[in-house]
């Protein structure tokens, strides 16, 4: 049986537990804040990317057809997990849903067309048989996630320069409330063709179409590598969010569980201490009936 | 002079909102110059340093690794990948990027991803650059 002294210190070091777990909760619900208030934001940015997208579509040489590519040679694939625990099973849930979509996608799981983002990923991945050419790191704060875009973009531009790679999506779960998230696909490449031909379609109401310094190829591409940017951004960002809301979820788990741990414990506190009361009442009561004894003696 | 509305947008934030004069940009074929009334434009920019200046003659500076430029009537909006304003660039930051590249480029090693290290090079040394408009130095 374990004395007042152990279980005090057990109810002690439960309390300093939910102390710390409270704190992590509330971290995780500032930082889905600021991650959805950034995709906010992402919308005006990438408002005026479609703007500059329907003046180049606008200005379009009439050779050049916007059109769906024909035949896509080969396939990549990029998957956003996470670097840090406490989770949940947000790795394990990408993972297996990676290894269904790069099936279906015809991407060999060992050949190099696969990017982790996460450094605790590639082991949740190698369980479900997918092994990712490189890992990269994903930040915690908002200010990291512009390098690493920069970083995958260029990881694109190589993958399309020398393995030929022109048919590429990115793989991440995102926030579907503050505690729940469900994993989803977005097409990075190849850009969306009824989309851009919506946007060439679309009416213009200014009275004069802007000019362009630069030429057509230069700029046209220029504002896809925007909308890439913005498309890589928003993935990381919803991934970030629906990360902290999977460690919202794990944490309010954990939460009550140490408050029935704490309860468990007070209440054998409570017993053990009654036990003892009660068992020096009786040594006083035995104690005072043997003296009573004596003395009439 | 006649003055106008320009704004730095990067992805996450508003960088720069401000009534300027004169804004200079670096364009893929080279800088470019904007001033009110400027006809209606739109041009794809490279790394290198973004320059403003207000009514009062102040110019303020800032190291861009790339973006597009909208011009309409009396609006300016430029779209940077990342944008800092001189004052803000960590110096000692931007010499251990520089060291970090130069240093992956010295290796020539299989690993070493060229174009990757090539890209942190550049946005170091602007950064530099910029950085050094703010002590008067550049």
């Amino acid at each position: 049986m374990q004395t007042l002294e152990e279980l005090q210190a057990k109810i002690d070091t439960a309390d300093d537990l939910r102390s710390v777990v409270k704190t992590m909760k509330a971290l995780a619900a500032l930082s889905i804040r600021h991650f959805q208030e950034a995709v906010d934001s992402l919308r005006d940015y990438h408002h005026t990317v479609e703007f500059g997208l329907r003046i180049a579509l606008r200005n379009r040489p009439e050779e050049l057809s916007v059109a769906a590519p024909i035949g896509s040679k080969r396939a990549g694939a990029i998957i956003i997990g996470s670097d840090q625990g406490m989770c949940g099973q947000f790795n394990e849930d990408i993972a297996r849903y990676a290894a269904r979509k790069i099936g279906e996608m015809g991407i060999a799981s060992s050949d190099g067309d696969i990017l982790a983002i996460g450094l605790r990923l590639p082991f949740p991945l190698e369980q479900v048989g997918i092994q990712p050419g490189e890992v990269f790191s994903i930040p915690t704060s908002l200010s990291g996630i512009t390098p690493l875009v920069q970083d995958i973009l260029l990881k694109m531009d190589r993958w399309r320069d020398e393995r030929g790679v022109d048919r590429v999506m990115i793989l991440h779960n995102q926030p579907t409330s503050r505690q729940s998230y469900r994993s989803n696909t977005r097409q990075l490449l190849p850009v969306d063709a009824d989309w851009l031909q919506a946007l060439e379609e679309r009416r213009w109401t200014g009275k004069t179409l802007p000019m362009f310094t630069v030429g057509w190829d230069s700029l046209f591409s220029a504002l896809i590598r925007q909308h890439l940017l913005v498309s890589v951004y928003q993935s990381v960002l919803e991934s970030l969010a629906a990360e902290n809301a999977s460690r919202m979820a794990s944490m309010q788990a954990a939460e009550r569980n140490i408050e029935e741990r704490i309860q468990e414990l007070r209440k054998q506190f409570h017993q053990q201490r009654q036990s003892s009361i009660t068992a020096e009442l009786l040594d006083i009561v035995g104690g005072f009936e043997a003296l009573s004894a004596e003395s009439q003696q | 002079m006649r003055e106008f509305s320009f704004e730095i947008l990067s992805p996450e934030r508003i960088i720069y909102q401000r009534k300027i004069v004169s804004l200079v940009a670096p364009g893929v074929e080279g800088y470019l110059g904007v001033m009110a009334n400027h006809a209606p434009m739109l041009a794809a920019l490279t790394v290198g340093q973004v320059k403003s200046t207000d009514a009062s003659n102040a110019s303020s500076y800032f190291a861009l690794s790339g973006g597009i430029l909208g011009v309409s009537k009396d609006q300016v909006t430029l779209l940077a990948d990342a944008a800092e304003k001189a004052e803000e660039i960590d110096v000692g930051r931007a010499e251990s990027a520089k060291s970090r590249a130069l240093s992956r480029l010295s290796k020539r090693s299989p690993d070493v991803d060229i174009a990757k290290a090539h890209a942190s090079l550049m946005r170091a040394l602007n950064r530099l650059h910029v950085a050094a408009k703010r002590t008067g130095r550049g």
